[in-house]
């Protein structure tokens, strides 16, 4: 990939030469005999710059030999550095060993500086690129396609490569243009193997003249591509888009029932046909009949029978019939699922009531004349759900009973009971029942899954880890599948073992309390010790796989170029910029943000003790115990190592570092992401109000508790509930008290926040 | 979705529970642990789950068997070994439906499939144990063709039944 | 919950990602998932509940009443009120090596979670599936491979979708489990399920 010096070099020397071999060794991946050109060099010349730069890279990519390999590699590149950084061929070097190093920031840096330090190389053009898109330096990236066009442009992929980098800067015009000039130059030329690529292209070009929202032309332009484009689901979205936003309603509708027919479960094609029609604000029975005859066009779709019931008012005696219509053939069928889709009725209680009417009087009069047993089960199946969702417990159990006497090999009958006795508290019942579920049903996953989750919940680790096992792979010498579970990203298990290991933290930290006896307390502050590790370990862990998540992109950059893929590229690339708002990353972040204060109170509280610790004699009894907690302990370990060789198997290293470092820094740099990705989202603002607060940084403080407070009354509600009203007082009260107490605050600061605080909540009172 | 209401289908090392939870709610006798853990190892294992509408709700466990070593009580043939003789016979050790499934039809599928799994093996007799107080499946059976061979006494005497005695039953196929 | 059936797209992957590993023992990394879906975007799908739409259809629940949380920490929500249940990961032939030159389809994992069947989803899945890699990817068959022991499955693929048993790979999977390999022809027309009673002409008003 590195091309040497073209031209005549200045001096032509025997170095130079071995480091011309050396390179060509190094591009084919023969490092070690590059490596023994290069020491050649060395002996010979120590300051050999390009010899130091690739030595660097040699003894990264070289298997490890010894600890440092880290260290080394980076001291020959440092020292290249210092000896000659203005040599394109050193620059680049070091491009390259960041890259390997997947430090983006500094190998672009590094190929920028080869390019401007006359590199005839084009190629960096590239990777450069790659990397700029990485770091979201769309200007640097428009450049670097732009110039790399001009030099190839006989690759469609580098078109597409500058269509992107103009659409990223939002230069829309730019990017059609560069879009239908590469379409027209390559249109005679194409094989039946661009087709694809050619569709994806134009259907790009298409998106962005409908993100121009002038809806005229760009119907006109893709009425004019039909015949290019394969993709006829996108063509005919796009084209009722268009025509729905012209206004052209009827011919809209139209498209929305050849879509309705293309993919009749689709329920985001009937709510535009609805629009398209205008039939939103119609009488309901207008909007009955529509839906029976689509239901009647789609017999096996569910939307059209199903949304009816979401309109029609419970007051209008329709609704019964409708929900009728669609709850008992279910029963009758066994759909398990019938109670979770009917559930958002619910949310409207008369609904709910009317539901409770139809199924029990099913259950009086048409059950007894139905010979399938298993329709019984079904409907007891579904009552106990009914009753679960109605909090009435008692009820709920009596009918799974029944169900699972009549039918006890059906699982999903334990799943429900399972769920009932979770809500009663009875956590280890509750497992046990989810257990004698998957018993009936090895193979199946999903109890499985289920089965493992109420044992996490129950705080039985171990057992959940042995069972969950039965479907990793085992590698030799594991005892069980931890392991496995990082690689194949499980992030469910690992927050719910994160979140169990807090709970055994905070069980034992609270034995520890009440402990007297010496030897016992020293058993008990081990396990504290270990649990709070391995809780902080798993959650961190889900956010290591987001930065994986967040790598993964990088082959993307130049594949989805070649492959042709514009539209959902951009996708990936908007979707990567918020992937630390989804909700898995939340939940873990919201696991570790707990632990981080714990930690700060702790660091506060305690300072460092280490005079405390005595050394005491050990009698012989002593020492045979000690050598029996050791080995426990290793048993322990093994268990719970999330990667082979693991040396911090319980994560207490990581909380040793985070208590000898700025917690409140470290827990803020985990939320910076979220001031952005996450402005939606409570936590968000509740966290860092709290950081903000400890950090003495009370402006932004108060300025968070703004953005809280004006979320809640964003989705559509005026009137804050109770319990979040309480929430806003408690955080005012805390940083006004704080403000009070902190004798350090610039006074002028101290104002304003006080000031704020008035403004925006003349009612809080002092 | 086409597909017969009633179903019958293989046990596996997966679903052995299913079979074990039928037994448990539905016969009166227990089974050892053991018994159910040599079904699968075994080669004289001939047995079936059958499934209504797709929920297992019968089970079915034969074996075949040498019926010059006759044995005298439950416990001794749930748990012999396997005979080097050449099995002459298939002798049925659980047979149970759930109580909700019965009269559907199941118990006829499942025998009927037994017959021909007996007749593929060349063996010509099935025989069963029934409780002598278990009227509704003696009469069962003998309308199914089974004759009464002979009456055992105390063949059920460590189960703690109240009337220990069983009937030794036989069809010729 | 309704269940709505719609094209996979890159914010889904980590739900597809989730029910895979609730449901099935082969099991992939994310990358995996993009992989797919930036090569061929058209070829997968997933089945997902909504229930926000309630709040917006039915003007009796009153929205002030209902209170403001963040979204579930639940693994398979990808938005508030959406979650996947199901979902089919399909691509085409790819390998260079690939004995056979003729454009086909290839499943690589389908799903629909254990509570979600019964309800025709992973058919419904499929059809769409096969569709899309027989319209934008000229896809003239498609293979798969299945359990041996996996009824449901084969009953699915065999008799709902008329998929036809090529061989019997052994050993197949991790487990040791015997695979059998399936294949169907795609012929568009055929793809879809037709209302017997009756068809939208897509012309005659239906108000």
């Amino acid at each position: 990939m590195v091309v040497g010096k073209k031209g005549i070099p200045i001096i032509s020397n025997k170095e130079d030469a071995n480091f011309r071999e050396a390179l060509k060794l190094f591009d084919s991946k023969q490092y070690k005999k590059a490596l023994k050109l290069i020491d050649l060099n060395l002996k010979k010349n120590s300051n050999h710059a390009e010899s130091l730069a690739l030595k660097g890279n040699l003894i990264l990519n070289l298997p490890a030999n010894g600890e440092n390999k880290e260290s080394d590699s980076l001291s020959y590149i440092n020292k290249a550095i210092a000896k000659d950084s203005s040599n394109y061929l050193v620059d680049h070097l070091i491009g390259i060993y960041y890259r390997s190093k997947e430090n983006y920031f500094e190998a672009s840096k590094w190929l920028k500086l080869s390019l401007d330090n006359g590199s005839p190389n084009k190629a960096i053009l590239r990777d450069l690129s790659f990397m700029q898109v990485h770091l979201r330096d769309y200007k640097s990236l428009k450049e670097s396609r732009q110039i790399y066009l001009e030099h190839q442009p006989g690759y469609r992929a580098n078109w597409t490569g500058l269509a992107i980098a103009q659409y990223l800067n939002n230069e829309l015009t730019n990017s059609i243009n560069t879009l239908s000039k590469i379409e027209d130059i390559i249109t005679p030329h194409l094989n039946a193997s661009d087709l694809y690529e050619h569709n994806e292209c134009t259907l790009f070009k298409n998106k962005i003249y409908g993100e121009l929202k002038d809806y005229s032309k760009a119907l006109e332009v893709l009425e004019g591509d039909e015949s290019k484009i394969l993709d006829k689901l996108s063509y005919l979205e796009y084209r009722a888009k268009y025509l729905l936003m012209m206004d052209d309603k009827k011919s809209a509708s139209k498209i929305y029932r050849a879509l309705i027919k293309r993919n009749p479960d689709n329920v985001a094609y009937y709510n535009l046909l609805e629009l398209s029609l205008d039939t939103i604000n119609k009488p309901v029975e207008t909007r009955v009949k529509l839906y029976e005859k689509l239901s009647n066009f789609y017999p096996k779709s569910d939307p059209p029978k199903f949304l009816p019931l979401t309109f029609i008012p419970s007051t209008n005696p329709i609704f019964e019939t409708k929900v009728k219509e669609y709850l008992i053939p279910q029963l009758i069928k066994g759909v398990p699922a019938l109670f979770v889709n009917v559930k958002p009725l619910y949310k409207n209680q008369s609904k709910s009531e009317i539901i409770e009417k139809v199924v029990l009087e099913f259950v009086d009069n048409e059950l007894p004349n139905i010979q399938n047993p298993t329709v019984s089960v079904w409907t007891n199946y579904y009552l106990s759900q009914h009753y679960l969702y109605k909090k009435e417990l008692i009820k709920a159990m009596e009918y799974i009973n029944i169900a699972i006497t009549h039918s006890p090999t059906l699982v999903e009958l334990y799943i429900i009971k399972s769920r009932i006795l979770k809500h009663e508290n009875k956590i280890a019942e509750a497992m046990e029942v989810m257990n004698e579920g998957r018993e009936l049903d090895l193979q199946d996953r999903f109890i499985n899954s289920k089965a493992t989750k109420y044992m996490l919940r129950n705080n039985c680790v171990n057992e959940a880890i042995d069972t969950i096992s039965l479907f990793t792979k085992l590698d030799e010498g594991t005892i069980n599948g931890c392991k496995d579970l990082h690689i194949m990203q499980v992030n469910w298990i690992l927050i719910e073992s994160g979140e169990a290991y807090n709970r055994l933290y905070s069980h034992y930290k609270l034995q520890l309390e009440s402990q007297e006896n010496d030897t016992d307390k020293e058993e008990i502050q081990e396990l504290v010790e270990i649990y709070k590790g391995l809780s902080l370990k798993r959650f961190q862990s889900v956010l290591k796989n987001f930065e994986i998540f967040y790598a993964d992109q990088y082959d993307f950059h130049s594949y989805c170029m070649r492959r042709g893929t514009p539209r959902d590229y951009i996708d990936l690339i908007k979707w990567e910029d918020k992937i630390h708002s989804t909700p898995v990353y939340i939940r873990a972040l919201k696991g570790l943000t707990n632990l981080y204060f714990e930690l700060y109170e702790e660091q506060k509280g305690t300072p460092p003790t280490d005079d405390d610790i005595q050394v005491k004699k050990i009698n012989k009894k002593q020492k045979k115990a000690q050598v029996q907690a050791n080995k426990k302990r290793q048993e322990f370990a093994t268990r719970v190592e999330s990667e082979k060789d693991d040396s911090d198997p319980f994560g207490i290293n990581l909380i040793n570092n985070l208590l000898s470092d700025d917690i409140l820094t470290k827990l803020y740099e985990l939320y910076k992401p979220l001031i952005v990705e996450g402005k939606d989202l409570l936590l968000t603002w509740e966290s860092l109000f709290k950081i903000y607060l400890y950090q003495g940084k009370y402006v932004l403080a108060l300025s968070a508790i703004k953005n809280f407070h004006k979320l809640l009354n964003n989705n559509g509600t005026t009137t804050t509930t109770t319990k979040h009203c309480k929430i806003i007082s408690n955080m005012l009260i805390a940083l006004s008290d704080t403000l009070n107490s902190d004798i350090d605050v610039n006074p002028a600061i101290k104002k304003v926040v006080e000031k704020g605080i008035i403004s925006s909540y003349p009612d809080f009172e002092k | 979705m086409g597909r017969d209401i009633i179903a019958l289908d293989d046990l596996t090392i997966n679903n052995v529970g299913v079979l074990k939870k039928i037994n448990e709610v539905t016969v009166g006798t227990n089974y050892p642990q053991s018994w159910y853990d040599s079904i699968l190892k075994s080669s004289d294992s001939i047995v079936k789950l059958a499934y209504y509408s797709e929920i297992p709700i019968g089970g079915m466990k034969a074996k075949t068997f040498n019926n010059s070593q006759s044995k005298s009580n439950f416990q001794e043939v749930i748990s012999s070994n396997i005979s080097n003789k050449t099995p002459n016979c298939v002798y049925i050790e659980s047979f149970a439906i759930l109580k909700a499934y019965q009269s559907l039809g199941v118990g006829s599928k499942l025998l009927t499939w037994l017959i021909e799994e007996t007749k593929s093996r060349f063996i010509h007799e099935i025989i069963v144990h029934l409780h002598t107080d278990n009227k509704k499946a003696i009469e069962w059976f003998e309308k199914k063709g089974f004759k009464q061979l002979t009456e055992i006494k105390d063949y059920y005497k460590d189960q703690g039944l109240e009337n220990p005695d069983a009937y030794l039953h036989s069809l010729t196929v | 919950m309704g269940i709505t059936i719609r094209q996979a797209t890159i914010n889904d992957i980590q739900a597809m990602q989730n029910a895979n590993l609730h449901n099935l023992p082969e099991n992939y990394q994310l990358k995996y998932y993009m992989y797919h879906i930036l090569s061929w975007p058209q070829a997968s799908y997933v089945a997902t509940t909504y229930d926000e739409i309630i709040n917006i259809n039915d003007q009796e629940i009153n929205l002030d009443e209902i209170e403001v949380t963040d979204a579930k920490g639940d693994v398979s929500y990808i938005n508030k009120g959406e979650k996947i249940i199901g979902y089919v990961l399909g691509k085409m032939e790819d390998d260079p090596d690939a004995k056979d030159k003729i454009p086909h389809g290839h499943i690589t994992s389908l799903s629909v979670m254990r509570t979600y069947r019964r309800m025709g989803i992973a058919e419904k899945l499929m059809r769409q599936s096969l569709y899309a890699m027989c319209e934008c990817f000229n896809a003239k068959y498609v293979s798969l491979h299945v359990r041996k022991s996996n009824r449901a499955a084969l009953h699915l693929y065999r008799d709902s979708l008329q998929f036809k048993i090529e061989s019997i790979e052994k050993s197949y999977y991790q487990d040791g489990e015997d695979a059998y390999a399936m294949r169907l022809d795609l012929e568009l027309d055929k793809l879809l399920s037709k209302s017997i009673e009756e068809e939208d002409d897509l012309e005659t008003d239906l108000i």
